[in-house]
């Protein structure tokens, strides 16, 4: 067998990490601990493609409840997110790619955010949750979860930007929109979408389809 | 198909041997990965640098070593954000006062390690069968009643010992533990394979600082009292004595029985006697080092300074929120400088988001200046915090939902990973502890309950769970403890947990529990306030909880609990703690106390690694690597069979003298082969041309593979 070529210490690989959240809207009586058991359910069912679900409702802010897939991870999150002024607590559903991606930057951060709405739809029809919260697709955060190959730099920006705006041109059509990057340059570099009118769940994953 | 254009990394703020070590694990990791490095041998490379397979499988625990608990504020944002890149955006602080992430894809590990070790942090050792971290008191240097400041001291036995080739062949993990006084919890000294415990003794008419050494303490599924090993040991003499320790452990210790291969078996088969006589002899011939004294220095050299004046702060003044008050009975305790505190962060679980630590880090550099330390009940302290400052800092830490008032009561539940991650994990501890976290709160908030009734919860009693019994949650000693365990009935299986009771990390965790009664998982939040209201019920004049256990006595407590344990009539008896599916027992293989590797074997491969290094070398028509590097190859291969035959490397012997006398001479190694050794070994590298230096490495290349025979023919192995 051939020895395999040492790789160099630089980093090298392609964008991986991307981080889609959209936000929902839900009433306070939700007890997001139903996740445990569709959740459960999901592992049960798609063998080994899910590797675990992590409980981290104890921590307040926190992820809630994440399922761990070997290529994303998916979860109601009340992390602050991308940042952007927001306040901690922001209640969204956070899908965080992992591996799995190709192509051009366009083309992964909107594989990422169709796949985070596929997710997210098929979470929120679940019996548990059924009529019990929706999908703002007009609340949107997408960062770039990999700060080796996208530091938060104008130089970053320069390539990010280009693939955020395609994103929303897909999503909201004509819809006005604000686009608006991590002023804090050692956080990761991140984009808060806000648009208005925005399209349902249904009509964003048939526009990005 | 294409990927963006990245610019390279710099990664010149690592240290260049650190990332030459880097380099090395990430060169290794592509060996296993194509086949080349045996699993057995990978398994145990990678535990040494901190990667730990976990419960689930193609994902690993990164396990982050931080020495004394000790963190800066760059260090807290940077675990942040790469607890985010790498990890689930969750930095878990454990019972070791340690960091880990899980859910770590593996190819990720060298990266994370680089960018780790540009803020000074390394994961070596962090596993395995090595020194894993020296722990330490959290308020080590600012607490009222310590002897002295042992900070310095477990900071240059942590470094002295990292990599120190005396500790490179254990054959189970090995823990050292320094506290600064012998009355109180923090230090937990005397559960520690060495635990150093502060004293000052009259020495030639001059005070000396020293420790009392207690060695081979230990919980695991039995725990063992540490035994006395000294009574007065100067500070200067902690590193060679730790040092002769190890040669001990490394020379007798059990390799085969993982089961009784910790040191405390060691101590117990031999007697406390006769190990300090072995101890003592290792100590005689134990070479010169002066890397000892420099490493004290340098540790002594450290010091804190505050970042602000020291203040009072005024508790009597109206102006201060009730959630203040209740949060600075629970969290915050006087330093002995006066005019500062130590505040105690309360992280349910030991978790912390990275919003959470990012905002921690950034929040501590308005009050302190990097004094910030993880402590063994996994939370976090900042010392030094001015107590004029203290209202200031609690609206900081409310802003990041960090002021809850639970660090001294029994909400503080210590909890190991157990099912949610380790493959030895038999139930949840996690989820028995987060039912227990969410009914505390909600007690704290109620006043009922386990509520002091002033917004925070009693404080008399601590409660710690393991997954299993081998007390990673530290089971044995709290007050009321849990491990995980299981039961058939019929063709189902439920979980149930052990109770155990009695345990105290007082006097540096002095006693261990006793188990009383199994209960049913699910049903373990319910034990806890029958034991407490028995306990409020019937104890006398102010005595503790374990002192009315104790007088209660255990027949006593089993009537209590009866019934606890039937289970089969619900269907969430077959249910573990916040996890509503059925339960499966599903235990591994630990990596933990997995397969013990000779350090022949390790040095073996990294022969293999180094003469790969070499041809590499040579094909890029550097001469003078090729021939340096081939040699550095055979001497590895000649170092591991001289291992077996119980040579140190710190023994700094002549390999060449040594392999030729105990394997040439002795027919058990081809001469015509050794030669190529001593031929090597007597030639400079530099002015060497292509073609000797072609020939080195293939001399080399045979050297090596004859130092696999002979080692294949000592383990009774086929040779392939």
């Amino acid at each position: 067998m051939t020895p395999p070529t040492p790789p160099t210490a630089a980093a090298t690989g392609d964008l991986q990490k991307i981080d889609v959240k959209f936000g929902v809207r839900c009433g306070d009586d939700l007890d997001w601990d139903v996740l445990l058991g569709v959740f459960g359910r999901w592992r049960l069912e798609a063998g080994e493609e899910i590797v675990d679900l992590a409980d981290y409702a104890h921590v307040p802010h926190g992820p809630s409840c994440i399922l761990i897939s070997k290529r994303w991870q998916f979860g109601i999150d009340f992390t602050r997110g991308a940042g952007l002024g927001r306040a901690a607590g922001w209640c969204g559903l956070m899908f965080s790619s992992r591996k799995g991606l190709d192509g051009d930057v366009a083309s992964r951060v909107r594989a990422v955010t169709r796949a985070a709405l596929e997710r997210s739809s098929q979470l929120l029809a679940e019996p548990e949750l059924s009529g019990r919260a929706e999908v703002l697709v007009g609340e949107l955060d997408v960062v770039f979860n990999d700060r080796l190959l996208f530091a938060n730099t104008d130089a970053s920006d320069a390539r990010a930007r280009p693939a955020v705006a395609a994103l929303a041109r897909a999503l909201y059509g004509a819809a006005e929109v604000e686009i608006a990057r991590e002023a804090d340059p050692g956080r990761r570099l991140g984009y808060a979408l806000r648009a208005s009118p925005a399209p349902t769940a249904a009509g964003a994953l048939s526009r990005l389809a | 198909m294409t990927a963006p254009t990245i610019p390279e990394r710099d990664w010149s703020r690592v240290p260049p041997e650190l990332l030459a070590e880097i380099d090395v694990f990430e060169t290794e990791l592509h060996r296993f990965l194509a086949g080349s490095m045996p699993e057995k041998v990978f398994l145990e490379f990678r535990l040494r640098h901190g990667v730990y397979g976990q419960r689930q499988a193609n994902v690993q625990m990164h396990r982050i070593k931080i020495p004394l608990g000790r963190l800066s504020a760059e260090q807290c944002i940077t675990l942040a954000d790469l607890s985010q890149e790498y990890a689930d955006g969750v930095s878990h602080i454990t019972t070791r006062q340690d960091v880990q992430y899980h859910f770590v894809d593996i190819h990720d590990t060298p990266n994370l390690m680089r960018r780790l070790a540009e803020v000074g942090i390394t994961t070596k050792e962090a596993c395995g069968n090595t020194v894993r971290n020296v722990t330490c008191c959290p308020t080590a240097g600012v607490c009222s009643d310590e002897v002295f400041d042992v900070s310095p001291y477990a900071h240059a036995m942590a470094y002295f010992l990292l990599r120190h080739p005396d500790a490179q062949n254990f054959g189970r993990k090995f823990k050292i533990a320094f506290s600064g006084c012998a009355q109180h919890h923090c230090g937990l000294a005397r559960m520690h394979d060495i635990g150093a415990v502060a004293k000052l003794r009259t020495i030639d008419g001059r005070e000396r600082r020293g420790f009392e050494i207690w060695v081979g303490g230990g919980l695991g599924a039995v725990p063992h009292q540490a035994q006395l090993y000294s009574e007065f040991v100067t500070a200067e003499d902690t590193l060679p004595l730790a040092q002769a320790i190890s040669r001990v452990f490394a020379r007798l210790g059990e390799k085969k029985n993982r089961a009784r291969a910790r040191m405390k078996f060691l101590v117990a088969n031999l007697g406390v006697d006769e190990f300090r006589r072995l101890v003592e002899a290792e100590l005689a011939r134990l070479p010169e080092d002066p890397r000892r004294e420099q490493m004290f220095r340098d540790a002594l050299a450290l010091s804190e300074k505050p970042l602000r004046p020291g203040s009072e702060l005024d508790l009597a003044s109206p102006t201060l929120s009730d959630a203040f008050r209740a949060w600075h009975r629970a969290n915050v305790e006087p330093q002995v400088q006066a005019g500062y505190s130590i505040a105690t962060v309360f992280l349910p679980l030991g978790d912390i988001t990275a919003d959470q630590l990012r905002g921690l880090g950034e929040v501590s550099r308005r009050y302190v200046r990097d004094t910030i330390r993880t402590t063994v009940e996994q939370d976090i302290i900042l010392r030094w915090v001015a107590s004029g400052d203290l209202p200031a800092l609690h609206r900081d830490l409310e802003a990041l939902a960090l002021a809850a008032p639970l660090a001294s009561g029994i909400g503080n539940i210590t909890a190991c990973p157990g099912t949610d991650s380790c493959k030895l994990g038999i139930a949840s501890s996690r989820g028995l502890a987060g039912v227990l976290h969410r009914e505390f709160v909600d007690d704290a908030a109620s006043g009922e309950g386990m509520s002091d009734g002033q917004g925070g919860l009693r404080d008399d009693v601590a409660v710690k769970i393991s997954g299993c019994f081998n007390s990673c949650g530290q089971h044995h000693v709290a007050n009321i403890g849990f491990f995980g365990t299981s039961k058939r009935k019929g063709g189902r299986v439920a979980p149930l947990f052990q109770v155990i009771l009695g345990g105290s990390t007082l006097h540096n965790a002095d006693s261990y529990g006793l188990a009383v009664a199994k209960v049913v998982a699910h049903r373990a939040p319910e034990v806890i306030r029958k034991l407490t209201a028995l306990y409020d019920a019937e104890k006398q004049h102010g005595e503790t909880f374990n002192d009315c256990v104790n007088r209660l006595g255990k027949a006593r407590i089993r009537d209590e609990l009866a019934g606890f344990d039937e289970f089969g009539d619900d269907e969430t008896d077959f249910h573990d703690n916040r996890q509503p599916w059925q339960y499966v027992k599903d235990v591994g293989a630990g990596e933990c106390a997995g397969e013990v590797v000779e350090q022949a074997e390790f040095l073996l491969d990294d022969a293999e690694r180094l003469i790969f290094e070499a041809s590499l070398h040579l094909e890029a028509g550097r001469t003078r690597e090729a021939a340096e590097v081939s040699f550095r190859g055979m001497k590895a291969s000649a170092d591991a069979l001289l291992s077996t035959r119980g040579l140190l490397l710190s023994d700094r012997y002549d390999t060449g003298a040594e392999l030729r006398a105990r394997f040439v001479e002795t027919g058990n190694f081809f001469p015509g082969v050794a030669e190529y050794y001593a031929k090597a070994a007597s030639q400079e590298p530099t002015g060497v041309s292509p073609a000797l230096a072609r020939q080195r490495v293939e001399e080399a290349n045979l050297f090596i593979e004859e130092a696999h025979v002979v080692y294949s023919r000592m383990a009774g192995k086929q040779v392939k």
